[in-house]
């Protein structure tokens, strides 16, 4: 993993997308990742692997855009 | 073949539409959000990518746009997930089976009381006048579930002065957009609509099995499934996940029938809908006017705020065998009581009627091939 690379579990695809999305419009590198059932919550999920320094803005933008995030 | 049964569903698509359809079995035959391999991916991004498209054209969230195989699963889900048990519901006498069924089904089993309220499109006022009085009590529970488009003659329900009752009241919002998407403009703030049904195979322009419901961004009260099963997600959890739009999306979706239908909003948003609108109304003008001149031809609620629906018989010809003559002639239109009873009977054709529903890619001289067919089997009668 490149360094101060992270995961967020988001639950649903449909999230990640829309957290990627969001993302990447303002500049930060994330990209779909799928979590394994081990990992996941209750079983498989899908999240976002974003690349950033600042892991509290990046949770700070999900919190804003009403998006659930798992840690 | 000349079409005009475009409230039944869209026989002619936007080239776009084709493309996407094509597209979908030769780079999306994948199964969106199931596993993470190239090709699931590229499905689940496309199938993204069509809830944003379909959110900004209702004003809402893309999580919000929940994908169903047509208006009646939508309306299945809206009506048997969000009206609690004890709940009044209001509702018209211009609604589609889809709508009434549902409903007779949960007043017969004692869970809702059930109002149908007459609607007069010529005094739209006194039938806002009365859902409001009826909506009057604090302690109890009330919905509305309306159409925005009558399917049997196109009449525009008051969709919007609804909304403010039922927004003031705390009742909530059903609408059946099923014939008003893509011919009308709808953001659900605008008209203060909690829950959207809609098919996506008519003005939407998707194929047959495309349909949606869009829920407001202010409608934070959690839908009960109508079907549980695989979402993908959450595999452990004995009940379906929390967050929408998984939560009442059990099983594969259908990609062609999404993306063909998000491509019918590009095209539709590339036109503009007052266009499409504009059009619609002026080969509807122009049919009204040709039919006005046959003797024995009755229209029914011809000066109505109707955009693309011509309902009317001709006395002395059973509006079944009008339809089948004209089909003979090579002409689309369909007959009967279009699954909508008591429009039928607030109109006065209790038997059925014959219905001419114009699209977009209709155009004047199939309108006046329309009007001097019905005109020669008119002086015929059956004998044509």
């Amino acid at each position: 993993m490149i360094d101060g690379t992270f995961f967020i579990n988001l639950g649903s695809i449909t999230y990640a997308y829309k957290a990627q999305r969001m993302l990447v419009d303002a500049g930060i590198k994330a990209s779909i990742g799928k979590s394994t059932s081990k990992s996941g919550r209750m079983g498989c999920s899908y999240g976002i692997n974003v690349q950033s320094s600042n892991r509290d803005t990046v949770f700070r933008m999900l919190t804003q855009n009403s998006i659930k995030y798992y840690v | 073949m000349i079409y005009f049964d475009n409230a039944a569903t869209t026989a002619i698509k936007p080239k776009a539409c084709y493309k996407a359809y094509q597209d979908a079995f030769l780079y999306y035959s994948g199964n969106p959000g199931r596993g993470s391999h190239k090709l699931a991916m590229s499905c689940a991004e496309v199938v993204y990518k069509s809830r944003v498209t379909l959110a900004e054209f209702f004003g809402t969230e893309p999580e919000r746009i929940i994908f169903a195989s047509n208006a009646t699963h939508a309306l299945n889900m809206a009506i048997k997930g969000a009206i609690e048990e004890k709940t009044t519901v209001i509702t018209s006498n211009f609604e589609h089976n889809s709508v009434l069924r549902p409903l007779y089904r949960f007043r017969d089993e004692g869970r809702i009381d059930l109002e149908i309220i007459d609607y007069d499109y010529r005094d739209s006022e006194s039938f806002c006048e009365e859902i409001s009085q009826r909506i009057f009590c604090k302690q109890k529970k009330y919905a509305v579930v309306m159409t925005f488009t009558s399917n049997v003659c196109g009449i525009n329900l008051p969709i919007k002065e609804i909304g403010e009752i039922c927004r003031k009241n705390g009742a909530l919002f059903i609408v059946d957009a099923s014939q008003a998407a893509g011919h009308t403009d709808i953001k659900l703030d605008e008209y203060k609509i909690d829950i959207l049904c809609s098919s996506g195979h008519k003005g939407l322009f998707g194929i047959t099995g495309a349909g949606l419901m869009a829920i407001n961004r202010s409608y934070n009260k959690r839908l009960s499934s109508l079907m549980e099963g695989g979402s993908g997600v959450d595999s452990r959890n004995e009940r379906m996940p929390d967050e929408l739009p998984e939560s009442l999306e059990a099983g594969t979706l259908s990609v062609p029938a999404i993306m063909t239908m998000a491509s019918g909003v590009g095209f539709i948003n590339s036109v503009g809908i007052e266009s499409i609108n504009a059009q619609e109304k002026s080969l509807r003008r122009r049919i009204c006017e040709g039919f006005s001149n046959i003797n024995r031809l009755t229209l029914y609620a011809a000066n109505a705020d109707s955009s693309s629906i011509i309902l009317f018989n001709v006395k002395g010809i059973e509006c079944d065998d009008m339809a089948l003559m004209l089909s003979e002639e090579g002409i689309c239109t369909r007959s009967g009581l279009h699954c909508a009873p008591l429009a039928h009977r607030a109109l006065g054709c209790n038997d059925g009627a014959v219905r001419v529903s114009i699209g977009y890619f209709n155009n004047i001289c199939e309108c006046d091939k329309l009007i001097k067919t019905v005109y020669d089997i008119s002086k015929k009668g059956t004998a044509i």
